[in-house]
């Protein structure tokens, strides 16, 4: 029953996530705090019976998108917030990350394949969230970004 | 023991090599950890350092940098970096960010050692 209703909510609407059946959880800006909600994701994302390369790439985008969160949006600045919010289904795994900063343009942001930039030590996040999960969107000037990873 | 969230960072010396293993998950939490002990690996300047990734399951973008800024470090003192033994999701992370075309990736850390060892005589 409760999977099915989520499935009906995330197949059905415009990719909201303030609606009931997304769990919402705020952590501090720390590098630690910023872990917790990943495991109680990846718990659920284990019990739907996501494959290991699926769980694999979950876990990276979310790691990927705290990261950026904690460090380029709240500055590391453990008075800000990090909300995350996260549904997930027989069919995909949604998850919202907002944070209290900025913004940024991601277009903006450059390729870190290119040539001259294979030698920065930073810069693969967002290249890194592209490439593992099915929907990657930036919205509110670049203060939150939304991830959807279908089931295959 | 490292479980799939913890990780260890081990040392051995093989004649003019520092083998840098790391056990577990190079995860977000760990990684100014794993930064610190890198930049202490690069600073004894090994004549070859290799980062042997043959037990970890899991490593983030900080990670990745990390290791480009080890390979950096060890450029400019002219000496041998390597990776070895990346598993098949980490192999795949390094090739999607074109790092394997920087850093050279070998299948073990013996191997590395042998065939860089060659090269430095």
């Amino acid at each position: 029953m409760r999977a099915a209703n989520r499935s009906d909510l995330l197949m059905d609407q415009p990719l909201p996530h303030n609606e009931p059946g997304f769990r919402e959880v705020r952590v501090s800006s720390t590098y630690r705090d910023a872990k917790l909600p990943e495991k109680d994701i990846l718990k659920e994302v284990e019990q739907y019976g996501y494959d290991e390369d699926a769980t694999f790439a979950i876990k990276l985008a979310l790691e990927e998108a705290m990261t950026n969160a904690v460090k380029h949006g709240n500055r590391n600045d453990p008075s800000k917030c990090v909300i995350v919010r996260y549904a997930v289904d027989d069919h995909r795994v949604v998850i919202c990350i907002r944070d209290q900063g900025t913004g940024f343009t991601p277009e903006a942001v450059p390729d870190p394949t290119e040539p001259d930039r294979l030698m920065l030590p930073s810069g693969r996040g967002i290249m890194l969230m592209k490439a593992y999960m099915d929907e990657v969107e930036y919205r509110h000037d670049g203060t939150e970004v939304y991830l959807v990873k279908r089931r295959k | 023991m490292s479980t799939a969230d913890e990780l260890d960072i081990l040392t051995e010396r093989r004649g003019p090599a520092l083998i840098v293993s790391l056990v577990g998950s190079a995860s977000m939490e760990h990684c100014e950890e794993l930064n610190e002990r890198l930049l202490d690996a690069c600073l004894q300047k090994p004549d070859i350092l290799v980062i042997d990734l043959s037990r970890l399951v899991f490593m983030c973008s900080l990670g990745l940098g990390g290791l480009v800024a080890a390979y950096l470090r060890v450029q400019k003192y002219r000496g041998k970096f390597a990776i070895a033994a990346p598993d098949a999701a980490i192999k795949e992370m390094l090739e999607l960010t074109r790092l394997h075309t920087l850093l050279p990736i070998f299948t073990s850390a013996s191997d590395a050692v042998a065939h860089l060892n060659r090269t430095t005589e």
